[in-house]
């Protein structure tokens, strides 16, 4: 009943901000110079986990930054891919975030980072077995059916893969989509990230992707560790050249699709993430004349 | 396997590694130390945002390596980080190495506490003018109730880290003629949007705390000569603390 359900929301008109331009990750560093200037951004996206509290500035300035402009809600704390029922608790604040700002999507990750009561505050990798397959499902449901509408799922970065895996990456979220009806947020710098760590072809990634369920796009940077042998899903440089070209390539296979330009950290002057918006906006322009121009 | 994965980060245990692709150990540990230094990096910046006067006086290096440890003892029970280090002012007290700064760990205490305050609901307040207003009207001064808002605390300190705080909010903190070892009482509450804190004398403490346990004037007044009750409520009013004043 739930797939059926989300699946219908297929379709559904998105709202314009969010579907035209692109957006940039909203951070509390750029506040007052969004409320001044009021930038062309196509929407903010907001870590759900960083505005449920209930007064300060984070509340105060999210009502402000949402009467001019779309939002988009990340989770980044439900643990979907954990072994445990999900805090309900917790889901339910996320949940009440959404009722109140109405995103234009919300997003989670296929990734696990509580264990027994703890927080582990990162995204950390799960095995791709049937039995996972099954639990992540009943989590995606589960969410889905609180939030009462389609949730999109990010492709993970990682940093090793599992010997017990019996599926690759792309079949597993393939199989979430199918059986849950979710949708996905394809991070294309995740792609480039775990690639280059497990030694695989991207675009081979992508080919083998579920690509008619992506509804959003990230671009973020990375870094390398200290071996160089590691790209690290840092989030704190701007977006390497050759996720603007993986980026680039994406869009040639699915046409526009909503994108994030995602920053957690070593800000920059907003107008640098601006930037970034804007180049990726020129990329889908010309991924949309490109389509106009092909023949019938 | 997240048992498993839990124990391998906090190096309790290698049994993960057995299940991690790789052409050597070596390279399966050095895929799994990504992991256990984002665990440990990400929550080491968020002690840091959550206690950046801390962070400021006892320098980098020396914060991240008591965080460290703290964070082996204590990790987070909710993936709202903010309410993160609710006990890392106790950690402090009996961390050997910070025993040179005996009053970090109350400094710490009022950081965490100012940040809760700065993240609860903005409180109803009597703004400075509808306060003045109806004392001015008052017919029966001893039947007079002062009610606190909620998100009004008091914070009885050995050391005068509320000054010490307050020096941290300018860009270029400003200790001469800081006496820190000078015990200290403060309120604290909610302006605007942010938790802050106000120092108090002892009486004007005392005459707080009785206010919170009955908002009676009468039955609040501090036996004290030195107690200033217009002054007082000038303060009170001016920091916007009542959410109701009445005749009872």
């Amino acid at each position: 009943m739930t797939r059926l359900a989300f699946s219908q929301t297929e379709g559904k008109t998105l709202p314009s901000g969010f579907a035209q331009c692109t957006g940039v990750s909203l951070k509390p560093s750029y506040y007052q110079q969004i409320l001044a200037e009021l930038p062309k951004v196509g929407f903010f996206e907001i870590h759900a986990e960083n505005y449920l509290s209930a007064g300060g500035p984070a509340r105060y300035y999210l009502e402000q930054v949402r009467n001019h402009y779309d939002l988009t809600v990340h989770g980044v704390g439900l643990s979907l891919g954990g072994d445990e029922t999900l805090d309900l608790e917790h889901l339910e604040r996320v949940a009440k975030l959404v009722e109140w700002t109405n995103p234009a999507v919300f997003s989670e990750h296929l990734a696990w980072s509580t264990h027994q009561q703890y927080f582990l505050n990162d995204l950390l990798p799960v095995p791709y077995t049937e039995a996972r397959l099954d639990l992540l499902c009943q989590h995606v449901d589960q969410v889905q059916s609180r939030l009462n509408r389609q949730i999109l799922i990010e492709n993970p970065s990682t940093y090793f893969e599992f010997q017990s895996s019996v599926l690759c990456e792309t079949q597993f979220i393939a199989e979430l989509v199918q059986r849950t009806g979710c949708g996905l947020l394809l991070d294309v710098n995740n792609v480039e990230v775990s690639c280059f760590n497990h030694q695989r072809s991207p675009c081979e990634y992508l080919q083998s992707y579920p690509m008619h369920a992506v509804k959003q796009i990230h671009l973020a940077g990375y870094t390398l560790d200290e071996q160089a042998s590691l790209k690290i899903d840092s989030h704190d440089q701007a977006v390497a050249n050759e996720v603007w070209q993986l980026y680039q390539h994406t869009l040639e296979l699915i046409g526009d699709c909503p994108t994030l330009i995602e920053r957690d950290g070593n800000f920059p002057d907003l107008s640098e993430l601006l930037t970034e918006a804007r180049h990726a906006d020129h990329l889908r322009t010309l991924v949309k004349e490109q389509s106009h121009a092909e023949p019938v | 396997m997240q048992n498993q994965f839990n124990a391998a980060l906090f190096k309790q245990s290698d049994e993960l590694v057995n299940d991690i692709k790789g052409h050597s150990t070596e390279e399966r540990i050095q895929r799994l130390n990504v992991y256990r230094n984002n665990v440990h990096v990400s929550l080491q910046t968020a002690l840091g945002d959550i206690f950046p006067v801390c962070k400021q006086l006892v320098g980098e290096d020396f914060f991240n390596a008591m965080a460290h440890e703290y964070i082996e003892q204590n990790r987070p029970t909710s993936p709202i980080l903010s309410e993160y280090g609710g006990n890392f002012s106790d950690f402090i007290a009996n961390f050997p190495p910070a025993q040179a700064l005996p009053y970090l760990s109350s400094l710490c205490e009022l950081e965490y506490r100012l940040l809760q305050l700065t993240n609860t609901a903005e409180p109803k307040t009597l703004s400075l003018e509808a306060a003045q207003q109806t004392l001015s009207q008052v017919q029966h001064p001893e039947a007079l109730a002062l009610h606190l808002n909620a998100q009004c605390q008091l914070m009885h300190s050995p050391f005068s880290v509320g000054a010490l705080y307050l020096a941290h909010q300018q860009p270029e903190p400003n200790l001469k003629g800081l006496q820190i070892s000078a015990p200290e009482y403060l309120l604290l509450t909610k302006a605007g949007l942010y938790g802050c804190c106000y120092p108090l004398s002892e009486a004007e403490y005392h005459f707080i705390n009785a206010l919170k346990q009955n908002p009676n004037l009468s039955h609040a007044l501090p036996d004290d000569d030195g107690f200033d009750l217009g002054q007082t409520l000038a303060r009170l009013m001016t920091w916007q603390v009542f959410d109701d004043i009445n005749e009872s």
